[in-house]
């Protein structure tokens, strides 16, 4: 075996293990999360009264006008100034799940606001409250919409969660930099690194696609014809 | 027995309805007639409240809510006007996402709360009443305009309501397509089914109601039966209307 398959080789199972123990949880956590908050921001900033409409467009603008990397070191390294200590993991799952909650708002906002008033009024008309009217009829429709996008947020995170080895998360990426570090071969750990980053996106992606087609099963494929 | 008085509704600055009387007695159906911008959509989104009247009288059977300056109903009332009341929509307004038997049943399962069993039996059923039975399992975009729109009415019958309004169920609909709409809607006013009806279709109005409304600038100018109001109007602009209509 060549040197440079067995630098790959012993290294693969300490990536693999930092990327199963750190970067997955951390990735699909933030977005459950960021979810869970960008949709309520998103129907605080559409339908809720003037001072919570206010406040999720003021935590949008903060966190889409801030670098991600500032964020966390404000939460991990700023924080305990002022007596706040947050370990490294949960820093870093804050940080993402904030960033996440503002970029998806804006999506889950775009996509609810895509569905025909006569979706609301046919709703209502059959004798729905305004919320069962939003989660049976709107918002399954807008998810169809949304899908694509939110794809697009949760496989830039995938990569962006590598910005918490900055702050001592010793994730996928972190871990190859201290193989580096030891070894001296930076460009096969980097490599290596970036290789399974790009399967685990992959992997995604196919996902998404499936999600595609569950939820427009009542529709006819996305083809235009040219 | 189905009862307005006194609606008035306005968008802005702009009056649509001048306070508008109308009666209509169970088992019976109501044609309203009249231009574009007389006000005939927005008297029936005022009936089951997706437009709210800025004065006047709402009576549905033992239900009435009354309008007074900007005090909206209450969410009680909001909710008992809409159970009582079902609405056939220009455009279908099907839910995409949902079958025709789960368009149907849509409102027997969140509103009344029906199981599932018993909610699909119950709309098998009506899907039967409009000739779709074979349909149950096709989505809104899989069926033709004419089969969504008695899709559309089905759904609207499904809550048992006192009242079907239609707004313009025809009208998107070419002529062929636009009589199955009719036939459906004629057989279910022989039925019984208390109905109000705002059409272009004389075949609509002069089939199954039996009283005509023209409804212009905001008031029911002329009121009266089919074959009096559609045959010998007595104001002028009823007879040009009507007259137009003809074609």
């Amino acid at each position: 075996m060549p040197r440079w398959l067995e630098i790959l080789r012993d290294a693969f199972v300490p990536l693999v293990a930092a990327g199963a123990a750190f970067t997955i949880p951390l990735a699909l956590l933030s977005f459950v999360l960021g979810l869970a908050l960008g949709l309520v921001t998103a129907l605080g900033r559409a339908f809720g009264p003037p001072p919570m409409s206010a406040l999720a467009r003021f935590y949008v603008w903060v966190i889409r006008g801030t670098p991600l990397l500032v964020q966390l070191f404000l939460i991990f390294y700023g924080l305990p100034a002022v007596g706040i200590v947050i370990d490294a993991f949960p820093a870093a799952l804050i940080g993402f799940s904030l960033n996440m909650g503002a970029y998806t708002s804006e999506i889950i906002r775009a996509a609810i606001a895509s569905i025909p008033q006569g979706q609301w009024e046919a709703s209502f008309s059959v004798g729905m409250t305004w919320t069962q009217a939003l989660g049976r009829t709107i918002l399954p429709q807008a998810a169809r919409v949304a899908t694509p996008p939110l794809a697009n947020s949760f496989i830039a995170l995938v990569k962006d969660t590598s910005l918490a080895a900055a702050i001592t998360v010793t994730e996928l990426f972190q871990t190859a930099q201290r193989i580096a570090a030891a070894n001296y071969e930076p460009l096969l750990l980097y490599s290596e690194a970036a290789i399974i980053y790009l399967a685990f996106c992959s992997l995604l992606s196919a996902a998404q696609s499936r999600l595609e087609t569950r939820l427009g099963r009542h529709l006819n494929p996305l083809e235009v014809v040219r | 027995m189905i009862r307005l008085t006194g609606i008035e509704k306005d968008f802005g600055p702009t009056v649509v309805l001048h306070g508008v009387d109308l009666e209509v007695k169970e088992g019976t159906v109501t044609a309203l007639i009249g231009p574009s911008g007389g006000g005939k959509s927005t008297l029936l989104r005022c009936v089951n409240l997706l437009e709210r009247p800025r004065a006047g009288l709402l009576e549905l059977g033992d239900l009435s809510v009354k309008f007074q300056g900007n005090q909206p109903p209450t969410r009680d009332q909001l909710h008992a006007v809409r159970r009582q009341t079902g609405m056939v929509f220009q455009a279908f307004h099907l839910f995409p996402h949902r079958t025709a038997l789960g368009n149907v049943i849509e409102g027997l399962l969140t509103v009344q709360k029906l199981p599932r069993p018993a909610a699909e039996e119950r709309g098998r059923a009506l899907l039967q009443r409009v000739g779709l039975s074979s349909k149950e399992n096709s989505y809104p975009g899989q069926l033709s305009g004419g089969q969504q729109q008695r899709v559309a009415i089905a759904r609207a019958l499904a809550g048992n309501p006192k009242v079907l309004l239609c707004d313009e169920p025809t009208s998107a609909l070419d002529p062929e397509l636009a009589k199955e709409v009719v036939d459906v809607l004629t057989a279910l006013a022989q039925d019984g089914v208390t109905m109000i009806v705002a059409t272009h279709d004389l075949r609509l109005a002069g089939a199954a109601a039996s009283q005509v409304a023209f409804l212009d600038g905001g008031r029911v100018a002329e009121l009266g039966s089919p074959s009096g109001l559609l045959g010998n109007p007595r104001l002028t602009r009823t007879r040009e209307f009507v007259s137009h209509l003809k074609g």
